[in-house]
């Protein structure tokens, strides 16, 4: 089935707390599902149905598709470690922020929950081998985002 | 230089089309084993083939459509070209499916009045494919190992069937070293699955990374520059290519990456605007080869392409198909 999307979304990148859980009050939104290990489309999306908003899951790469297309309003990202300039994020999340920046997108910071994500596993996807066994992988887990990247910091 | 599988991956003998599955790949290289334009239609609608695959489809279904109607009068072998081009511009919306039919049928009204028109057309189009898309499309990957420096670093992202090989091939010819970063290109992962494997298949240094770790690269300093292949373009220079690409491009505008993309000009679309991205089932993101990924009740939104404006693109490296 074909998924329509008639108003600008929320998108969730990364692994929130479950405080923000909590206080989202949203009926649907765009979730990254996060390779390599899919916390996005596994756990963030359970989460989300369990508090009956519908998540829409989009690959890490439809990000700045959805947002050139206006069916983004805002961008949700979430930190592990932070100081005065900086935000430690999963990866991606620079990608998110500097896409919604080009497109005049708001970016909110919140803490992640308290889960390590998974080192490696590109080579497989559900299970499944997907590359060659002498191809090599590099999967960084998080990056830094410049706190003066995102417009609006909500810290929980 | 031996081409990679890929560079071709369709191929006509006799009266049986040959297509390489390319959702086989990395497992098994097979081809499918087509008889009739319908089934070439199928295996297009399936992605069994994609992008320069597809463009073989095309055209080697006109040939084996005219081949099995060579005893017919050249109304009906005219009729018959006319209903494989049909099927093949209803198939999927953002390939430029109308465009090569089109020029197709060009080629066998120019042979029409021809006493031989099916083997002159057949011979057209063989010289066309041989003399015209091979050779330029070998031009095309030298250009590009052209633009690359030594000891550089490569990002590309989804495939391009088989150039990018060539062009690590052409670069090691030139004694350059080059390493290739490949995206790993979700969902359909031709990343993972197509471009890691044949670069690594011709013993070039090739790293897989996900999608979402191209910014990182970027700010580390660990990318000289961006090729991308495209699926189409219009007048203006703006392109499509696999969803993704327009992400890696204002990437590569913020991080100042020149930013090459392989393209076939066309002048029938005046700007990117006008080039329909396909949007294309939930499930195929949601499950991974009949295995379900994602939590029942989960949705998704699965655009298949994404433009990018010409005003993001460092240069554009062209092949001319006519």
């Amino acid at each position: 089935m074909r998924v329509e999307i008639t108003d600008s979304l929320p998108l969730v990148f990364g692994t929130p707390s479950m405080m923000f859980f909590d206080r989202f009050r949203e009926k649907r939104a765009f979730v990254a599902e996060l390779r390599p290990g899919l916390e996005g489309m596994k756990i963030v999306a359970k989460e989300l149905l369990k508090r009956r908003i519908e998540p829409v899951i989009i690959c890490d790469n439809m990000m700045a598709y959805c947002m050139k297309e206006g069916l983004v309003r805002d961008v949700h990202i979430f930190y592990y470690a932070l100081n005065k300039t900086m935000a430690l994020c999963r990866t991606g999340s620079l990608v998110a922020t500097l896409c919604a920046r080009e497109h005049g997108i708001p970016v909110y910071l919140y803490p992640s929950m308290p889960l390590w994500p998974k080192a490696g596993g590109l080579t497989h996807i559900g299970g499944k081998k997907v590359t060659h066994r002498s191809v090599k992988t590099y999967a960084p887990l998080f990056e830094e985002v410049a706190l003066q990247q995102i417009r609006m910091s909500k810290n929980d | 230089m031996k081409e990679p599988v890929l560079f071709w991956p369709v191929r006509l003998r006799g009266d049986v089309l040959h297509i390489l599955d390319e959702t086989r790949i990395p497992r098994t290289v097979t081809y499918l084993k087509v008889r009739d334009h319908r089934e070439a239609v199928r295996a297009v609608k399936e992605m069994k083939t994609r992008a320069f695959g597809q463009f073989l489809t095309v055209c080697y279904s006109f040939m084996l459509e005219i081949n099995k109607k060579k005893g017919a009068s050249k109304e009906e072998q005219m009729a018959c070209l006319r209903r494989v081009a049909e099927d093949f511009n209803k198939s999927r919306p953002t390939f430029p499916f109308a465009e090569v039919t089109s020029m197709v049928l060009g080629m066998a009204e120019k042979v029409y009045d021809s006493l031989f028109f099916a083997d002159d057309f057949l011979a057209a189009m063989e010289g066309f494919l041989e003399n015209g898309i091979r050779r330029q499309r070998l031009g095309r990957a030298q250009a590009a190992a052209q633009l690359i420096g030594s000891h550089a670093t490569v990002l590309t992202h989804c495939h391009v069937s088989g150039e990018m090989a060539l062009i690590g091939m052409f670069c090691r010819q030139q004694k350059k070293k080059v390493r290739f970063l490949a995206t790993e290109t979700r969902p359909y992962l031709q990343g993972a699955r197509l471009t890691a494997w044949e670069l690594a298949q011709a013993g070039l240094d090739v790293t897989l990374v996900p999608d979402s770790a191209v910014a990182k690269l970027m700010a580390d300093g660990d990318v000289d520059c961006v090729i991308v292949g495209s699926d189409r373009s219009a007048r203006n220079g703006d392109f499509a290519n696999k969803i993704g690409t327009y992400q890696i491009a204002l990437l590569a505008r913020h991080f100042k990456v020149p930013f090459y993309a392989l393209v076939q000009p066309s002048d029938r679309l005046a700007s990117g605007k006008e080039i329909p991205v396909e949007i294309r089932d939930e499930e195929e993101v949601l499950a991974f080869e009949g295995r379900r990924l994602a939590p029942k009740g989960a949705r998704a939104f699965y655009p298949g392409f994404d433009i990018v404006d010409h005003n993001l693109v460092t240069r554009l490296i062209a092949v001319h198909a006519r």
